[in-house]
């Protein structure tokens, strides 16, 4: 959500500016993402009400300043996009903690090149 | 899978015997306007309706209940006292248990009795009884508007009671909203900063989106004045626990209610009803000395019940779902009728369950 809202730092928070929202402006705080089921499924576990999921498939961080969403749902590494974008995280808003996996396979038929390929991964991921 | 013979002739059965008590038998379409159930129900009506898409109405649900179109039809006609009996598929994704239909006929009953809603309550309790009559179901009942009450009652600010009644039908957000409100649970470090900052907005950052400076400011002020607001008083959460927690016979359950009335006066009004649909439930034969009731009935359902609420189980069938379900939903005609509101009760009956309990017996 918007930096600015220092009103906003958990889903209890979110949850009340969503009900605020909904009655000054006349319609449920709109919160754009790509991941609706994780996200609906997130938020109604933990009692947030009275928002919308809006269907956005790229550029998601630019949709509060294009005002077409409240709030984004969405991917972050770093979180460098998000503040570039006058975005902040919430507390406890994480849905989903996930990491890249590379596997090795036991029975490919490994040459000595793909050994030095995977000696020069290996070495620049530092494992 | 589609209904079998004997589930659309026991469906026939049941709407027949609403006919008897001179329901006009009504139909909707399939397919509603998503925008009035998503109003109605925010976001997770979703992970329940199907959702499809018309080039010219725009989303539209295939219809999960009938209770909507057949309240927004009765709005519209204004007649009443009025009786309806419909049957028909409803529409219900399964996430979690591949084994339940997602679509089933349900045959309903719905009184709009502004006159005499007790009497209605009964009535209809009674109604789907003897439908039900000879399959040895269990009936548990409970009645929303007690909590209602009781959260209207209590001795706090207007906001903290508002958001109380939001989150009346999600069991676990009214809970720790009310350990909040009671002072027992700790205020988060980032609320308490943010208090104490004499300029919260000093290093705000800049306005982007609608929600605006403004609605920012309206809520630290809400903020302001919860902190400054004394705590719930430990009494009256136990009072609120009490009626929770309570799981007894009805006549039981009323004359513990009566003792929590003397410390609550405010849910007075709803033990009065309470008293009064009982009377007429055993002026219409039901064995109320034995009925179950219970605090925290109806509390999980869907989002619209707020008076009496009900459900007949299968006892040795533990995994299938109620038979039946109903309630009065007072709140839910106000919603739709755009202010005119029109005291309400109904209930569903599921024919294809009927079927299958009596192939059992």
């Amino acid at each position: 959500m918007p930096q600015f809202w220092v009103d906003v730092d958990t889903l209890d928070d979110l949850d009340a500016a969503a009900a605020a929202f909904r009655k000054a402006h006349g319609f449920r705080l709109r919160i754009a993402t790509k991941y609706h089921r994780l996200v609906r499924d997130f938020l109604k576990a933990n009692g947030v009400a009275d928002y919308q999921l809006i269907d956005s498939q790229g550029a998601t961080e630019g949709t509060v300043k294009n005002e077409t969403a409240e709030a984004i749902a969405d991917i972050t590494s770093t979180g460098e996009t998000l503040r570039a974008n006058g975005l902040k995280i919430l507390a406890d808003g994480l849905v989903h903690a996930s990491q890249a996996t590379l596997y090795k396979s036991r029975v490919a038929d490994w040459s000595d090149a793909d050994r030095a390929t995977m000696a020069e991964i290996e070495a620049r991921l530092k494992v | 899978m589609p209904p079998t013979a004997s589930i659309l002739e026991e469906a026939a059965r049941i709407r027949s015997l609403f006919l008897a008590t001179g329901a006009v038998y009504v139909k909707a379409d399939v397919l509603q306007p998503a925008e009035t159930l998503l109003d109605l129900y925010g976001e997770d009506i979703r992970a329940r309706a199907y959702v499809t898409h018309d080039p010219l109405k725009g989303e539209m649900m295939l219809r999960p209940d009938f209770t909507v179109p057949v309240v927004q039809m009765h709005m519209e006609s204004r007649a009443e006292p009025a009786r309806y009996t419909y049957s028909g598929k409803v529409f219900r994704k399964q996430e979690e248990d591949p084994s339940r239909p997602n679509e089933y006929i349900q045959v309903g009953y719905e009184v709009f009795d502004g006159k005499a809603p007790v009497e209605a309550d009964a009535e209809v309790f009674a109604k789907v009884s003897e439908a039900l009559d000879g399959l040895h179901l269990r009936a548990a009942t409970g009645d929303i508007g007690l909590l209602l009450a009781a959260v209207k009652g209590l001795n706090t600010i207007e906001s903290r009671k508002a958001a109380l009644l939001r989150h009346v039908w999600r069991p676990r957000r009214f809970r720790s909203l009310l350990e909040r409100f009671g002072g027992r649970s700790p205020v988060p470090p980032t609320r308490a900063a943010l208090l104490a900052a004499s300029d919260p907005m000093a290093a705000a950052g800049a306005e982007i989106g609608l929600r605006s400076m403004a609605d920012v400011a309206a809520r630290i002020a809400a903020l302001k004045e919860d902190a400054a607001a004394p705590a719930i008083s430990g009494e009256e959460i136990a009072l609120i626990d009490a009626i929770l927690s309570l799981r007894n016979t009805a006549p039981n359950a009323l004359g513990i209610l009566r003792d929590i009335a003397v410390d609550l006066p405010a849910i007075s009004d709803a033990v009065a009803r309470m008293e009064q649909r009982l009377e007429a439930m055993a002026r219409l034969g039901v064995a109320v000395e034995a009925l179950e009731f219970e605090g925290n009935y109806g509390r999980t359902s869907m989002e619209y019940y707020d008076g009496f609420v009900f459900g007949f189980y299968a006892a040795a069938r533990p995994d299938l779902p109620a038979v039946a379900t109903g309630g009065r939903y007072d709140a839910l005609t106000r919603v739709l009728g755009q202010g005119r509101a029109v005291p309400a009760v109904g209930a569903v009956i599921r024919p294809d369950l009927v079927v299958q309990l009596r192939g059992q017996a």
